[in-house]
């Protein structure tokens, strides 16, 4: 397949960079082991972290607390509707018959009309989370079936669930997981999306508006329990 | 050479004694010459012996900034030319002695015989604050000028050639001068030299912000350490008939000695 | 768009004119400064991170011919398609073929500067396509037929009671200048254009070689909800944007929030590699990714130039530059403005179009003090005033009379006597010359700066005070 555009533009940029003697890219220095932080490490540095950013992070110790916790969101919000992922640890947790027991109506998206209609409908979306970055409060989902971006983007509130095994000190920490990811046989994820606080505008004379396009709420729920039973 | 040392001298006399040479910009050659004969009582004070090479002409400065390389290149030769044997050349202007230093070598790079003379000459030229605070390592002249002043911290001092704390530690040893706070002491004061002339609107109203900040500050006179801006705040604060004077570091820090 | 930049002195005088927009333009540098500034406190070491960042641009620009067709490999790989497109009508050619060939008729799209230095919006409405701007700002400078004035803020030259009546107007809905309210409008609205929109377009702040993806920053939500709801994806990017690997995005990715916002991360990253993937729900069924030149290979072709290229588009340097919070975005007459409009617009658009651009600036040099990548624009700046007053490929028309006199004023400055004799005949013609003399001799450019401020007066010159003043002098040098 020959693009004259392509060879047209390759060669200019050829001749303009005098190729010459190539320049070797900076040497990994970095650590290729994924730094986690380590799990009995407390939640303060995320929960600050998230409050800085004007949304929520709540310690979950059991599963009656979690029950407490959908309780209190969803009647605060008024939800009604919910869509979440497919992901084993929602699964296991059993989120459909909690949210059932607040009278919202929750189910995984089995197909793509599914997913329109019920994402553009619900007042909540939930989803678990690949990591947490603790210095930013910043949440890192990995797309792909059963992990729908439209489930964290679509509602007005979001809320995600987190192990304390999944946390990371500062976003630098990703390069490692990245690597990691890349590395897999298909190569990098489809998309990776990194949330850092709810949707947010000043477009307006610099006023900070929340919500604009994404969720305007965001709850972390930090699961301290052994949940996998 | 005799070596003197005089009363009232702020350094004590050294072995050997140091020589500067004088670069007098255009625009206090024929407009402000008293700010010139202020640096040169300063400088003296400091114990420097002056010198003033009179085939001096001009730095080329607003030649280079419209475009004008080849011209300008005249000027650098000429310029580095007279000054050859001096041992450092001071200046009571940031944009000529940035001129100088920072564009002189790569406009004459390709110029066998004058590349290693601008390298040189960029290593020892100096605006004024910074020969007296970094060279010679003084910060009270023993001068004294009472009343309240502020600081316009020029682009071309401070951001072309780093010189910022310099003048205002000069400024603060003055006896009897109250050194405030200027908002927006390092925003641009609208010269720019060709500028004000090719979009005069925005310089006047880059002026007027600044005008009104210096009012603002509650300040009797806006000191600099570029002559150009001080023309311009100068102009504007005498057209309106402020009461604040614009006066250049050097005659603040020469005092009622170099005042005519 | 329009190309305006011959008329930036007209239209600079009269955005100076305009106290209320100064005074607006003036509130949002002074705010988004402060952010930076809260942002770069809490950053250790910005000095260095700032070297790294322009280590790593360097590389990757001196670098591009390979890195380029190593991110092609690698989109491919992912199940996207590339498209090379050389100037601006290739670009819209490329879109506007997708669009036609997939029966596009909704088009919602993203911020992108590419998109209007390529004219998009307009060649895709003249095809019949609906197209929505959907970053709020975006959205508000389009429904006002208008183009975006800040890199960050596009409708910061209009005031909240301006925005609550072209809402009202365009849109039927009742008159409220609430920021809230306005917001939960436009997000009403655009909802449904997300969800019924067959394409996507894109910019994209980040294109990395080694796994073939799209880096794209906000804080909306629009960008997201562009590349995961319609079918088609396309994004429109500079062939500078490219980085080899996610460890030279990571070293960009910081400097580009901290200087844009003062953000350690805006709200949404997304990282894209390639289409919707086999099983998968959502997403687009294809990605395309458009890499366009406009000039930019000519930019990296010269040593000094190239770091126009650097640029990361963060808009500290508009934030911190005097010229921009007088004159506005609209002034610089095309695409990108403020210190690095100076540099952009002349250098991309065919030579001798920019206008005197580079000659709209005070080389205060304010913006290469805050630039993440240490682009140094004043150096640039009159890297272009050279090219544009003696390369005859760079025309800028210039009265002749005005060369004539640095000529003159060149030749003078080897002949220190005739150097003096000149100043010393302007001495004894300023009486007459002055403004309002007998001789009209000021030129007009001098009488209107004494309009405004007291010309100085010609004085008895120092060197004639020289001598006199150096027998004043204590440590005067005893002649040898």
């Amino acid at each position: 397949m020959s693009d004259p555009a392509r060879e047209a533009i390759v060669q200019a940029v050829s001749a303009a960079v005098g190729r010459g003697q190539p320049t070797r890219s900076d040497p990994d220095t970095g650590p290729s082991q994924v730094a986690w932080l380590p799990p009995e490490e407390d939640w303060e540095a995320a929960a600050a972290s998230l409050q800085a950013l004007g949304d929520e992070l709540l310690v979950i110790k059991g599963r009656q607390e979690l029950a407490a916790a959908l309780g209190e969101i969803t009647a605060r919000h008024q939800v009604k509707r919910a869509v979440r992922w497919d992901h084993r640890l929602l699964r296991r947790l059993d989120i459909d018959r909690l949210l059932a027991e607040q009278s919202v109506d929750c189910a995984a998206i089995a197909g793509e009309q599914d997913l329109r209609s019920l994402a553009a409908e619900a007042e909540l979306g939930v989803t678990a989370l690949d990591a947490l970055v603790v210095s930013t409060g910043t949440l890192v989902m990995r797309g792909g079936r059963g992990r729908e971006r439209a489930v964290s983007l679509l509602p007005e509130v979001h809320l995600a669930l987190v192990t304390p095994d999944r946390r990371l000190r500062a976003i630098k920490d990703l390069v490692p997981l990245w690597q990691q990811w890349r590395s897999e046989p298909g190569g990098p994820p489809g998309s990776v999306t990194l949330v850092t606080g709810h949707s947010r505008t000043a477009d307006i004379e610099l006023i900070l508006v929340s919500g604009v396009h994404g969720p305007k709420y965001i709850y972390v729920l930090a699961l301290e329990f052994p949940w996998d039973d | 050479m005799i070596v003197t040392s005089q009363p009232g001298d702020a350094v004590s006399s050294s072995p050997k004694r140091r020589r500067v040479s004088l670069f007098i910009p255009c625009l206090v050659e024929d407009f402000f010459p008293e700010i010139g004969e202020a640096a040169a009582v300063v400088l003296d004070r400091a114990g420097v012996a002056v010198d003033y090479p009179e085939a001096q002409t001009c730095c080329g400065q607003l030649a280079y900034k419209t475009g004008h390389r080849s011209e300008t290149r005249r000027f650098a030769r000429h310029f580095l030319e007279t000054f050859a044997r001096a041992e450092a050349v001071v200046s009571p202007s940031g944009s000529c002695v940035s001129m100088v230093k920072n564009y002189y070598p790569s406009l004459l790079a390709d110029d066998s015989t004058w590349a290693q003379a601008a390298e040189d000459m960029a290593g020892r030229v100096f605006e004024l604050s910074q020969y007296l605070v970094d060279v010679l390592g003084l910060k009270d002249l023993g001068a004294s000028w009472p009343g309240r002043a502020v600081y316009h911290d020029s682009c071309q001092v401070s951001r072309a050639l780093g010189v910022s704390e310099q003048p205002q530690a000069l400024l603060r040893a003055v006896a009897g001068l109250e050194l405030r706070e200027l908002d927006g002491a390092d925003t641009c004061c609208g010269f720019g030299g060709a500028f004000s002339l090719q979009f005069p609107e925005v310089s006047e109203r880059l002026l007027d912000d600044k005008v009104a900040a210096i009012e603002a500050s509650g300040a009797e006179m806006v000191v600099s350490a570029e002559v150009s801006c001080l023309m311009n705040i100068g102009g504007r604060l005498a057209k309106t008939g402020s009461p604040v004077k614009a006066l250049h570091l050097a005659q603040v820090l020469a005092g009622k000695e170099a005042r005519s | 768009m329009k190309v305006r930049t011959d008329r930036i002195k007209e239209m600079a005088a009269a955005a100076a004119a305009d106290q209320g927009l100064h005074q607006t333009l003036l509130a949002a540098a002074g705010r988004f400064r402060q952010l930076r500034q809260g942002g770069v406190a809490a950053f250790d070491d910005l000095e260095k991170a700032r070297d790294q960042g322009r280590r790593v641009k360097e590389r990757c620009l001196a670098e591009l011919d390979r890195l380029l067709p190593r991110l092609e490999k690698q989109v491919r790989a992912a199940g996207g398609r590339v498209h090379w497109a050389r100037d601006a009508a290739a670009a819209r050619a490329i879109i506007l073929g997708l669009a036609r060939a997939r029966g596009v008729k909704r088009v919602v799209k993203g911020k992108s500067m590419m998109s209007e230095e390529v004219g998009l919006n307009q060649a895709l409405e003249q095809d019949g396509l609906e197209v929505f701007e959907t970053d709020l700002g975006e959205y508000i400078v389009q429904l006002a037929q208008e183009s975006p004035s800040h890199i960050l803020a596009p409708a910061i030259h209009k005031n909240k009671q301006e925005i609550a009546a072209l809402f009202a107007d365009k849109l039927g809905v009742d008159y409220t200048d609430d920021p809230e309210e306005l917001t939960r409008i436009a997000r009403r609205v655009l909802r449904q254009k997300f969800l019924q929109a067959d394409m996507g377009i894109t910019g994209g702040n980040f294109a990395i070689a080694e796994s073939g993806t799209l880096a794209l920053f906000e804080n909306e939500g629009n960008i997201r909800m562009s590349t995961t709801l319609p079918r088609l994806h396309v994004a429109l990017i500079g062939i500078e944007k490219v980085v080899e690997t996610y460890r030279d995005f990571d070293v960009l990715r910081k400097l580009l929030t901290i200087s844009a916002t003062g953000q350690k991360l805006s709200t949404y990253l997304s990282l894209i590699t390639g289409p919707r993937r086999d099983g998968e729900l959502e997403g687009p069924d294809e990605f395309h990714l458009v890499l366009l030149d406009n000039g930019r290979s000519r930019i990296l072709a010269d040593p000094l130039l190239r770091q126009s290229l650097y640029c990361l588009r963060c808009g500290a340097c508009l934030n911190v530059c005097p010229v921009y919070q007088c004159i506005g975005g609209h002034s610089y007459g095309w695409v990108y403005s403020g210190p690095i409009g100076c540099l952009l617009n002349t250098q991309l658009l065919p030579r001798g179009q920019g206008g005197p651009a580079p000659f709209a600036c005070t080389l205060c040099g304010a913006c290469a003090a805050v630039c993440p990548v240490k682009i140094d624009h004043p150096k640039v700046m009159l890297h272009l005033r050279w090219l544009m007053a003696e390369d005859p490929a760079w025309p800028l028309p210039r009265p002749p009379a005005a060369r004539l006199g640095l000529s003159l004023y060149a030749w003078l400055a080897t002949r220190p006597a005739g150097f003096r004799s000149a100043s010393a005949l302007a001495r004894l013609l300023a009486p007459i010359a002055a403004p309002g003399g007998k001789a009209r001799l000021t030129p007009p450019a001098i009488s209107r700066w004494g309009r405004t401020r007291r010309l100085p007066r010609w004085q008895r010159p120092f060197s004639q005070r020289w001598p006199g003043l150096r027998r004043r002098l204590g440590n005067r040098e005893e002649p040898s």
